[in-house]
């Protein structure tokens, strides 16, 4: 079934210069695409308009047949962490549940799990300023998990980790995702985790989709998938694809 | 230990200006009318406040600040809060606004005795006047300019109109609305005062005036330092609550 739909979209801050031009896309229902592009080519803005954050220019974006808006089902994990400075971390992490109602007793606890998952039980009443900069930026997708939203949009939320911290958290989104069968389109420009992620890469090009590259099999993530044969072959795949298109 | 002498140093300067100052007075026996010595200054001030002859004084003073600042604040807080939001009403008001700051709002105190009497109502309204607009200024500026990031934040979670005001806005723009609170209580005072001189029976600015007519240059003296003591309160009173309004952020600040 078909989730996300571009339809021909063309977006710019300006009347000179268009920044995402005529873009098609289709996004299965538990789909987990990844988009990955030069940085300036317009990835942060393509999520922004399928959060309903940027109106196109030209064409529609439809989340489940109806124009995108903001505010719907979406969880968006923005490229900077946005955390409130005068919020805890705990509060942080609920509010999008808070906008709409006080939370409850369960989705304190579940804020608390995911927090314990990522690593942060200890900092629940930590406030922002105290994190560091990759701790932040878990914060801020855990924000965007709290709702258990259908749609998950990511600006790069795993640049500011190192190495490690970085696999375990691609491991545990993807199995989260899959788990709760939410639909992700995921910014990065990494290409080992582009293709690790991804059942589908995008390549991004000057605000176009240059190239889709499916993945034959789609939801290994094992660490030995992560260094398989297959996985370099495609990692080799989606370079030249990156830079073919210069 | 040294820390210690540092901190006190200004504290020692004021004794010995003070010393300087009676002795400068006796030695070249200056008039009590041009210059009382302190120690004249301080019994005038402490039979004054134990006959309880300054206390009602004080007690109208304290309550024009108070409404005055009351009032203006929140007048203030709403216009700043409507033109931030409707930029109909920002643009119909600003040329109002910027017209009105050139107007000296203290010269505007004998016209509000004519419309409002001599009574505490004219005092209140020039205080409150004087109130306005560093309140409305600062609340315009954090409504209008707040972090765009986080605008985004909150337009991304649905969050209505009045939830981004409440949540994003006013807490983001808390620091700046305490500036204006610190410039505006301090204006209070000078507000009530004039208010006063122009034609009062009761309150401290009053009593400057009758202290002139009695040539009574000690409580004068007296009278500007109860002045000078209640600007000092009400200004630190206002950085302690925005210590603790902001505790938050100033102790991760003090970290980094
Ligand atoms: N708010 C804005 N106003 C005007 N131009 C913008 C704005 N945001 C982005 N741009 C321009 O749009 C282009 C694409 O920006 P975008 O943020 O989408 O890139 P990106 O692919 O996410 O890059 P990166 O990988 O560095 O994050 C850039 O050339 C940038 O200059
Ligand atoms: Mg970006």
């Amino acid at each position: 079934m078909r989730f996300l739909t571009f339809k021909d979209v063309s977006f710019g801050y300006d009347k000179e210069r268009s920044i995402v031009s005529g873009v098609t896309l289709d996004l299965e229902q538990g789909e987990f695409c990844t988009l990955l592009g030069r940085s300036g080519c317009g990835k942060s803005t393509l999520l922004k308009l399928a959060a309903g954050l940027l109106a196109p220019v030209q064409g529609e974006v439809l989340l489940s047949g109806t124009p995108v808006r903001a505010g719907a089902d979406i969880g968006m994990v923005f490229q900077s962490p946005v955390l409130l400075e005068w919020l805890n971390v705990l509060d942080n992490v609920l509010l999008p549940v808070s906008v709409r109602h006080k939370p409850n007793a369960t989705q304190h606890a579940y804020a608390r799990e995911l927090l314990a998952q990522v690593g942060l039980e200890a900092y629940a009443d930590s406030y922002p300023q105290q994190l560091s900069g990759g701790q932040q930026s878990r914060v801020s997708l855990v924000r965007a998990l709290i709702r258990s939203p259908r749609l998950l949009l990511l600006d790069e939320p795993f640049a500011a980790l190192d190495a490690l911290t970085r696999e375990d958290l691609q491991v545990q989104l993807a199995e989260l995702v899959a788990q709760r069968g939410m639909t992700a389109l995921f910014v990065t420009h990494d290409i080992s985790e582009a293709v690790f992620l991804a059942d589908r890469i995008l390549i991004l090009q000057d605000g176009a989709v240059a190239q889709e590259l499916k993945r034959s099999d789609a939801g290994d993530r094992s660490t030995r998938a992560r260094y398989g044969e297959q996985q370099l072959e495609m990692m080799a795949r989606a370079r030249a694809a990156l830079e073919g298109e210069r | 230990m040294n820390k210690l002498v540092i901190r006190l140093l200004p504290l020692l300067m004021l004794v010995g200006l003070l010393v300087l100052w009676e002795w400068l007075v006796n030695a070249r026996e200056l008039s009590e009318l041009i210059l009382p010595a302190p120690s004249s200054i301080w019994s005038s001030l402490w039979q004054g406040l134990r006959s309880g002859y300054l206390l009602p004084h004080l007690g109208v003073t304290l309550s024009e600040i108070g409404l005055g600042f009351a009032l203006g604040g929140l007048c203030g807080f709403a216009a700043g809060v409507v033109m931030g939001e409707s930029a109909l009403v920002r643009q119909l008001l600003s040329p109002y606004v910027i017209a009105s700051q050139a107007i000296p709002k203290l010269a505007l105190a004998p016209l509000f005795a004519i419309w409002f009497g001599f009574g505490m109502t004219s005092k209140v309204v020039i205080t409150a006047l004087i109130c306005f607009f560093p309140i409305m200024e600062s609340t315009l500026t954090f409504v209008t300019y707040a972090d765009k990031a986080k605008l985004e934040l909150f337009r991304s979670l649905g969050a209505r109109r009045w939830t981004i005001l409440l949540r994003c806005k006013l807490p983001g723009g808390l620091p700046e609305l305490m500036s204006g609170v610190r410039v505006a209580v301090v204006l209070a005072v000078v507000g009530a005062v004039v208010g006063e001189f122009i034609g009062a029976s009761q309150g401290l600015g009053a009593l400057i005036i009758a202290s002139q007519g009695m040539m009574d240059t000690a409580l004068m003296f007296a009278v500007l330092v109860l002045l000078t003591l209640i600007g000092l309160t009400l200004y630190y009173a206002v950085i302690l609550a925005e210590r603790y309004l902001l505790r938050h952020r100033y102790k991760l600040k003090k970290r980094s």
